[in-house]
């Protein structure tokens, strides 16, 4: 395996704030956590299967909520990992109707802090709907909206990758597709109304 | 600018950061006063945070195949060292103590992803060839946009063998050696039936390398060996006799 510099808990929030070696954060965020998320799970009735699934949404949270300076580094990276990956799993025991048990165990042991961190994890069935819409759009859309937004790279970068006749054609067409996106949403009120608590966890 | 002024596409490029000066302070101020404005803008907002989230999951998910690879591999195999040290032997016994530990040593760490991180290289394109007319997706692989080519390809209508080639090569850049190994045999499949040899060579060493990936060193040996075998091949000077024993010390391991 190859091997990868230890980062300190700042400097990996600091890192994902600032979208540099992004990469590097996320495999230093597997190395470290995830033997223990796996071994939570498989001791709390999950798979390996289950275990993988849930480690990527705990991820992905953590990231998001990085980004939008709702982890303030009140506790260390690898608590606050395992707290949340204990209320996405008790969740989804839940959703399985095999919680009754656990749930009572896990209400009687939780910290405060797993009791703040369980408004961050609901709607993880509608947040994987909201994701669903993105693949309604054509390919052509949806990469271009990924390279601009998501990669970060320019219309100059982008209109010969993607084959566009310029600069402005790419432009207009991106205008386009999220102007399609935006209605595709609109057309799911029930996603709408929600996306703020669903992809901003407010 | 009055509010009615104002569409949609004004208002993305206030979003993006693409206005300034006059024009940027009278959207500003027509989104405050117009409730409308400020409905539609918070609806593009939430497009482009789903095109964020949607990103960072696909990227989070790339990058999980790989890790769930490395992280098997470096489990601990339980691979007995035995010690070649017995009474009687002194200066010689030493030396082959150290040379058998060494052994020893190499033939227990060896690993079928160590042997794929000590020799591989991505493949990279020739840059005259890039500045040709290029393929979307091979425009993809000389800009590095390994995820990218893994979202267009599904979508490409009657990809060609190139398309298949670059594909899967970013599979193997991001770690997915079921992938890769999935596109480089489509393609040897494609080049079979239309009796073709397109990247024929590429192929079959970096299908070799998805193998090993793939912790299959069984189905990489095949491979490697007519490589090594023919001092012709694209790639002969990649096998190294060492690293042919290398690969069939896994294959019997």
């Amino acid at each position: 395996m190859a091997t990868e510099r230890n980062h300190s808990d700042q400097e990996l929030t600091e890192g994902i704030r600032s979208g540099q070696n992004y990469e590097a954060m996320i495999r230093h965020l597997y190395q470290k956590n995830y033997p223990g998320v796996h071994a939570y799970i498989i001791r709390n009735s999950g798979s390996d299967q289950d275990a993988q699934d849930i480690f990527q949404e705990v991820i992905v949270t953590f990231i998001e909520l990085v980004k939008q300076q709702k982890f303030r580094g009140e506790s260390a990276v690898s608590t606050f990992l395992l707290a949340l990956t204990r209320n996405i799993w008790l969740n989804e025991l839940k959703k399985r109707g095999r919680s009754q048990l656990r749930e009572e165990k896990f209400e009687k042991n939780k910290s405060r802090e797993e009791g703040d961190i369980s408004r961050f994890i609901f709607h993880r069935e509608l947040r994987s709907q909201l994701m669903g819409l993105l693949d309604t759009l054509g390919i052509a859309c949806k990469t271009l909206l990924l390279a601009y937004y998501y990669e970060n790279l320019s219309m100059r970068e982008i209109f010969p990758l993607l084959q566009y006749e310029n600069e402005q054609v790419a432009r207009n067409k991106k205008y386009k597709c999220l102007k399609q996106l935006e209605q595709v949403l609109a057309s799911k009120p029930e996603l709408a109304g929600n996306i703020k608590s669903i992809l901003l966890y407010e | 600018m009055s509010s009615k002024d104002i569409n949609t596409d004004t208002l993305i490029r206030y979003l993006d950061g693409e206005l300034q000066g006059r024009e940027l302070a009278d959207i500003e101020q027509a989104i405050s006063e117009n409730p409308s404005l400020q409905q539609e803008l918070e609806s593009l907002r939430s497009a482009q945070l789903l095109v964020k989230s949607y990103g960072l999951r696909q990227q989070v998910g790339n990058i999980h195949a790989q890790m769930m690879e490395e992280l098997k591999a470096t489990q601990p195999s339980g691979t007995p060292v035995r010690s070649l040290f017995t009474r009687g032997f002194r200066v010689a016994a030493s030396i082959i103590l150290v040379i058998g530990i060494a052994a020893a040593y190499q033939y227990a760490t060896l690993s079928a992803r160590n042997l794929f991180d000590a020799n591989y290289t991505a493949y990279s394109i020739h840059q005259t060839r890039g500045e040709q007319a290029a393929s979307r997706l091979e425009q993809l692989y000389l800009h590095d946009s390994m995820q990218l080519i893994t979202t267009v390809f599904p979508n490409t209508k009657e990809p060609s063998q190139q398309d298949y080639f670059y594909t899967g090569n970013a599979y193997l850049q991001l770690g997915n050696a079921p992938d890769a190994i999935r596109l480089f045999t489509l393609l040897q499949q494609k080049n079979a039936a239309t009796n073709q040899h397109m990247l024929e060579e590429d192929t079959e060493y970096y299908l070799a390398m998805a193998y090993l990936l793939n912790r299959e060193p069984g189905k990489a040996l095949p491979l490697l060996t007519q490589i090594h075998n023919n001092p012709q091949h694209l790639y002969h000077d990649k096998v190294s006799s060492w690293f042919l024993l290398k690969a069939k010390l896994l294959r019997d391991k």
